[in-house]
């Protein structure tokens, strides 16, 4: 019995500790600071395994815990800038490495409730009703997050008019 | 489907219904081109959002479950020892991967020769080397079979071999201040730091349970002031 649990924990582990650090990372900007979440993430659901069969609803769960543990660290510290090694994105050519940092630069400047959305869809493949029920809002708030993100977003990278909205013929 | 709605749609990053968005864009260039911005937004998004994962994170996970887990046994075990409970209250600090942890493992790992040494180190050396850390040793801490200054980055440390029952253990005074018990792990070392006289205490064992014992046998004979 202990060993299943075991084994099934560290599957788990396995599975979800990469995206949960990125989308740690994105709210605190902050790599020391992000491993810590994900780890005190882990350390809840270890806790609360009984409750954590279902794969979907435990990678919900353990979104909302981070996310829990995070608000309650931002009563005490704020968050670093980007570490200027998280810009090493050794896989992509230099055209694409310009872009993810011009990007992560971008993203750090959104405001955190479009961030949020917007990495949840994202890295997660999160539906709008999914995102509201992890960040406790309504799909119709998560759908206009979304948008603006995105809108915002292409202003940042590109600030010329062309970026900006336009009135529809 | 009209622009708005196109637009819209492309901006949430919804689905829409199979040909439903192409169909749109199909006769109507602005959109056209609006839709692939947004393509290659979003697939500059993913590849930003996917920041590289810390290699040691998984393990750093698992590592500190087997340690909770096994403190919890460790508990009920020593429930009716009053040393015992004050070992436990100490181990239940927050496992933390560490600057100082990381100095103490990179020095062992990178010094094996050492190992190998078979001094058998006086009582009153260590004795001093404790006094130099503002610690009182009141008892023997077993079999010592090596003390020494090691220079390390950020200073020199005293470093003590030991020959404990679950093997060979590195307890070694670091000059470095750290706010909290760290930890580090890698080729089979397990490291811990903790703040302790002038400087921190680093551990250096084989495994989680000999650092433990290590940790317990230092509370009980080192006095820090």
């Amino acid at each position: 019995m202990f060993g299943s649990k075991q084994a099934s924990f560290e599957a788990m582990v396995r599975a979800f500790s990469p995206d949960l650090y990125r989308f740690a990372f994105w709210l605190c900007r902050d790599r020391s600071t992000a491993e810590d979440l994900v780890q005190e993430t882990f350390r809840r659901a270890w806790q609360h395994w009984p409750s954590l069969r279902d794969e979907r609803a435990a990678r919900a769960w353990l979104l909302t815990v981070l996310r829990r543990e995070h608000a309650r660290l931002y009563a005490r510290a704020q968050p670093e800038l980007i570490d200027p090694e998280d810009a090493d994105v050794v896989s992509l050519s230099l055209e694409q490495v310009s872009s993810a940092v011009e990007m992560r630069d971008a993203l750090g400047k959104l405001p955190q409730g479009y961030r949020e959305a917007l990495l949840l869809q994202v890295l997660f493949g999160f539906d709008a009703g999914e995102i509201a029920r992890t960040v406790s809002s309504t799909e119709g708030a998560v759908l206009t997050r979304l948008s603006r993100a995105r809108q915002a977003l292409r202003r940042l990278l590109d600030p010329s008019p062309s970026a900006k909205p336009k009135v529809m013929p | 489907m009209n622009c708005v709605d196109f637009r819209r749609k492309r901006l949430t990053g919804l689905r829409a219904e199979p040909g439903e968005l192409s169909a749109h864009a199909e006769g109507c260039p602005d959109c056209a081109r609006f839709s692939r911005e947004i393509e290659t937004l979003d697939r500059t998004i993913d590849e930003a959002a996917r920041v590289p994962v810390p290699a040691e994170l998984v393990d750093r996970i698992l590592l500190d479950q087997r340690l909770r887990t096994r403190r919890r046994f460790l508990g009920v075990a020593v429930a009716a020892s009053a040393a015992g409970v004050a070992a436990v209250g100490g181990l239940a600090a927050w496992w933390r991967t560490g600057q100082v942890a990381e100095i103490a493992l990179n020095h062992v790992t990178g010094e094996p020769g050492e190992l190998t040494r078979s001094d058998n180190i006086a009582l009153g050396r260590l004795v001093q080397a404790f006094a130099d850390w503002d610690g009182r040793l009141k008892g023997p801490l077993g079999e010592v079979s090596f003390l020494g200054k090691c220079p390390v980055r950020g200073g020199i440390t005293r470093h003590m071999i030991l020959r404990t029952a679950q093997g060979t253990a590195h307890v070694i005074l670091m000059p470095h201040s750290v706010r909290g018990r760290e930890s580090a792990l890698r080729d089979g070392q397990v490291a811990v730091a903790m703040p302790a006289g002038s400087g921190s205490l680093a551990i250096v064992a084989g495994d989680e349970a000999a650092v433990a014992g290590v940790e317990r046998l230092i509370a009980q004979q080192v006095q820090w002031s």
